[in-house]
């Protein structure tokens, strides 16, 4: 290289990179910040004028005023559930001596794979009125003809809405639990105190922080849940915020588009405030006392209670695990709902339907598929290009891009989608709805935050002198970026291409209310036939689709060596 | 790897920019499984039409209309639904192609316009339904599902959903009252989205009575249901479900030859071995054991077109309050 046509580095680096990336975080503003705006606006807008029409009616009419209420309740009563059943599963595998404890937290923590609105269809396959399995087993086992459960109540919902959440709250006490210093547990216990007053006084306080983050996401998870309490709340007139939020969008008038806006927007700010929270209060306060030793728990022996553990863990998972999946697997065989399980009322023609014969479901599965790979590789790219901006250079502004990116992800799928239909909807100039296209953008606003939070991740493990001795070495900022960090970063990038395909192959409550004709997704056609009664139908789907989920979840885990966690 | 899947996803996205020219959209309500049937046999004597089918309830199909509308252009050719009176609003905003099939002359005056916008194509009819194993006294009237027998046992579609139950509403409201609808909910009836949805539930056992229409009992029944109808004494809610050709559609030849082929004795023939309709003409025979076209139209309850289009929000409004909050 001649002194002539030698390169200069920092001009390129700077008209190249900075361009680059102030591109990016317009692209920020438009994709997430604009349609939020947007939402936020409407809401106030009533003839054209600004007004606190909307949400007067939201917070007045009894009509709307109700699925506030029925969601705060909802979100009281899992919570309460889930701490329940989660901080005796976490203290069970962190803290006792409990045989196979790798199986046992798998079993804990499969309903954590299972989309929601699948895991509804299931219980609603062994609990429905007179007919559902569990009822006829009942019927069959003490000859009453049915049993007395019926899924179309709050206490149906809450039951499939805890066995839902509960895992979060495992997941942040387990965790917990396992870094905190037992040094301290047995101090108390060699100053003589009993087991009890162990875990009253000591244990209980230091794991709190983690109980509250649990209860926290449980709150959050289900104030944005949709599948379950509009499959199972809405036949049992319990109308939460997001089912309003759909029926509002469905009736397909403008007054209910404005509705839906205000109560989005509050949804918003509720789910949105309680994930910062989260992140910023909760998240620093827990306490780990790793002090660099070996901290071995001390395990609690369960001498003789073991036995009877191990069998209220084996009833547990037949009762609460296995069962649903068979129900599902059971209906999908049958010619039709209701039927007995006998081998002549067997039959492969649910599945042939969906799979060769119906349009919605096969259009469903191609759509899906693609936007699944659609929303990956472009999220992923755009994170790993926005996490570049955010650590690596000094932009002004760049926590924003921190905040835009987070945004999408914190608050309810519903929210994001209803967003988008008021932005994109031709007002602007730009028309997107019915198309495939809405949907995409969709998902990717949402889903971005894994491409963001991989990227940084592996970011900050490679060294800026790297790039520096490319930029030496006479790259410009393109070459360097591709020759050497993305390399670099490779794994982080295909760890967050999977953790954003994975969920939107499956993915519902955005699609649910930006399909059209063309555009269903797999969540919105399972969804569909199941709110139609076709149970024998959705069941089919649903067992395709769960086979997908847990397979593709468990090669997740193998490929990236990943753990679970919150 | 990375390369590939970057590859792969580029490639999605820019394949997922689907094809819709050339094709017929066809927006309709009648059930999925019938449907797909009807759309086989159509598309094996007209090979050249390729069909395409938006299948939901009458409710989702009308809100998609008007954003459609509103979006810059309905994307529908044909729309086929349950309420008669829709049309009459179709009509009014200048979105109904004006066409009449040969094959209309047969249909009676009553089940069509006369101005040719739109013609009945099936006749339907909201009926009771009961589960064959568990009633040994299936009820006769509508006033019989206000018995304490069948509190808590009661199932029914909804009329924002469904366009056949929005008319059933209008013509009880008209003939019985509010009443009618605060009894049946203190009764403790359980509104399903869907006539599909109730009648399967009817046969499955999860709810012994109900409300649906007619042909989806009489389908069920001959797959070997449990269940069976009862025309009530008051009379049914009969529907002559009519097609209709969208205004400016791009594929007017296509949208044409669908219809002919609907209204058509091969078509009707077709709706009665497929889906268990009554024919809207008169002069074919009705499925095995369902009454003749006219003996329904003329036990009939009165329904007042006009007054279920002028009050359709007031309807749904009402059933809301009164059965769904």
């Amino acid at each position: 290289m001649t002194p002539d046509s030698a390169p200069r580095p920092w001009i390129d680096i700077l008209t190249g990179r900075y361009a680059l990336l102030a591109l990016s975080a317009l692209a920020l503003l438009l994709l997430i910040a604009f349609p939020l705006a947007e939402m936020l606006r409407r809401s106030f807008v009533d003839e054209g004028a600004f007004s606190l029409a909307h949400y007067v009616e939201v917070f007045t009419e009894p009509r709307n005023l109700r699925p506030f209420l029925n969601t705060a309740l909802l979100g009281a009563l899992t919570v309460a559930g889930s701490l329940a059943l989660g901080i005796p599963a976490a203290w069970l595998v962190a803290r006792t001596d409990i045989p196979t404890r790798g199986l046992v937290e798998a079993m804990f923590l499969i309903p954590y794979l299972i989309p929601p609105f699948i895991g509804a269809i299931s219980w609603i396959q062994l609990l429905s009125p007179r007919i559902g399995y569990a009822n006829k087993l009942w019927g069959w086992v003490f000859g009453t003809g049915t049993g007395p459960f019926d899924i179309y109540t709050l206490s149906g919902l809450t039951f499939v809405m805890v066995l839902h959440a509960y895992p979060f709250v495992y997941l942040t006490v387990r965790s917990a639990l396992d870094r905190m210093d037992p040094s301290l547990e047995e101090a108390a216990a060699m100053a003589g105190a009993g087991r009890f007053q162990v875990l009253r006084h000591i244990t209980l306080p230091m794991v709190l922080p983690g109980i509250a983050a649990g209860a926290l996401l449980v709150l959050v998870d289900t104030i944005a849940n949709f599948g379950i309490p509009a499959l199972i709340g809405m036949q049992a007139r319990f109308y939460v915020l997001t089912t309003q939020i759909y029926s509002y969008v469905y009736l397909g008038t403008f007054d209910g588009i404005r509705l839906a806006a205000a109560l989005s927007s509050v949804l918003m700010f509720v789910a949105g405030a309680g994930v910062l929270l989260n992140d910023f209060w909760l998240r620093r306060r827990q306490y780990t006392t790793m002090t660099g030793k070996s901290t071995r728990p001390a395990r609690v022996a369960l001498g003789r209670w073991r036995g009877p553990v191990i069998a209220l863990l084996a009833l547990y998972g037949v009762a609460v695990i296995v069962a649903p999946m068979l129900a599902v697997l059971a209906s999908a065989f049958l010619k039709a709902w209701g039927l007995p399980l006998r081998w002549e009322n067997l039959t492969f023609d649910n599945f042939n339907y969906i799979l060769f014969e119906y349009d919605l479901t096969r259009r469903a599965m191609t759509n899906s598929l693609l936007l699944a790979l659609g929303a990956a590789t472009i999220a992923t790219g755009f994170g790993a290009v926005l996490a570049y901006l955010s650590s690596r250079t000094r932009m002004k502004g760049r926590q924003i891009v921190d905040v835009l990116v987070t945004l999408p992800h914190a608050i309810p799928g519903m929210v994001v989608a209803l967003s988008m239909i008021l932005a994109w909807s031709g007002v602007y100039g730009i028309n997107l709805y019915n198309t495939i296209w809405i949907i995409l953008v969709a998902y990717i606003a949402r889903y971005v935050f894994f491409g963001f939070r991989n990227s940084v991740a592996a970011l900050a493990q490679v060294h800026p002198s790297l790039e520096e001795a490319a930029y030496m070495s006479g790259a410009n900022w393109l070459q360097s970026f591709r020759d050497v960090v993305v390399p670099l970063i490779r794994p982080g990038l295909l760890a967050g291409w999977f953790l954003i395909f994975m969920p939107t192959l499956r993915e519902l409550t955005i699609s649910i209310l930006l399909w059209g004709p063309h555009t269903p997704t797999i969540g919105v056609a399972v969804f569909e036939m199941q709110d139609a009664g076709y149970f024998t139908a959705s069941a089919a789907m649903a067992t395709i689709l769960l086979a997908v989920v847990l397979v593709g979840d468990f090669l997740l885990r193998r490929l990236t060596g990943a753990r679970l966690s919150t | 790897m990375l390369k590939t899947t970057a590859l792969a996803g580029t490639l999605a996205t820019v394949l997922a920019a689907g094809a819709q020219a050339g094709t017929l959209t066809l927006y309709t309500s009648v059930p999925t499984e019938i449907m797909n049937d009807i759309e086989t046999a159509f598309e094996a004597a007209h090979p050249e039409v390729d069909l395409e089918v938006f299948r939901s309830g009458t409710g989702n199909i009308t809100a998609k209309i008007a954003t459609e509308q509103e979006a810059g252009g309905v994307e529908a050719d044909v729309i086929w639904v349950a309420d008669f009176a829709y049309y009459e609003t179709l009509k009014e905003d200048d979105l109904l192609m004006r066409y009449v099939p040969e094959a209309a002359r047969a249909i009676p005056d009553t089940m069509k316009d006369p101005e040719g916008y739109y013609t009945g194509a099936r006749m339907i009819a909201m009926v009771m339904a009961y589960n064959t194993t568990l009633v040994e006294e299936a009820p006769q009237a509508w006033e019989d599902l206000l018995d304490a027998k069948w509190e808590d046992q009661i199932v029914m579609p909804n009329p924002i959903y469904s366009g056949a139950a929005l008319v059933t509403t209008g013509a009880l409201v008209m003939e019985k009252g509010l009443s009618f609808y605060e009894d049946l909910r203190a009764n403790g009836a359980t509104v399903v989205r869907g006539n599909s949805g109730a009648a399967r539930s009817i046969g499955a056992g999860e709810y012994p009575v109900g409300m649906t229409l007619d042909y989806i009992v009489r389908g069920l029944k001959e797959q070997g249901s449990t269940i069976d109808l009862v025309y009530p004494e008051e009379g049914s809610v009969a529907i002559p479900s009519p097609i209709g050709i969208i205004a400016g559609t791009d594929n007017e030849a296509d949208a044409k030859t669908f219809v002919d082929f609907a209204v058509s004795e091969e078509g009707q023939t077709a709706l009665r071995e497929l889906g268990s309709f009554i024919p809207v003409r008169p002069e074919m025979e009705s499925p095995a054991g369902a009454p003749s076209l006219s003996e329904v139209a003329d036990t009939a309850m009165e329904t007042d077109w006009a007054f279920i289009r002028a009050n359709t929000d007031w309807l749904r409004d009402r059933f809301t309050t009164i059965m769904l909050d």
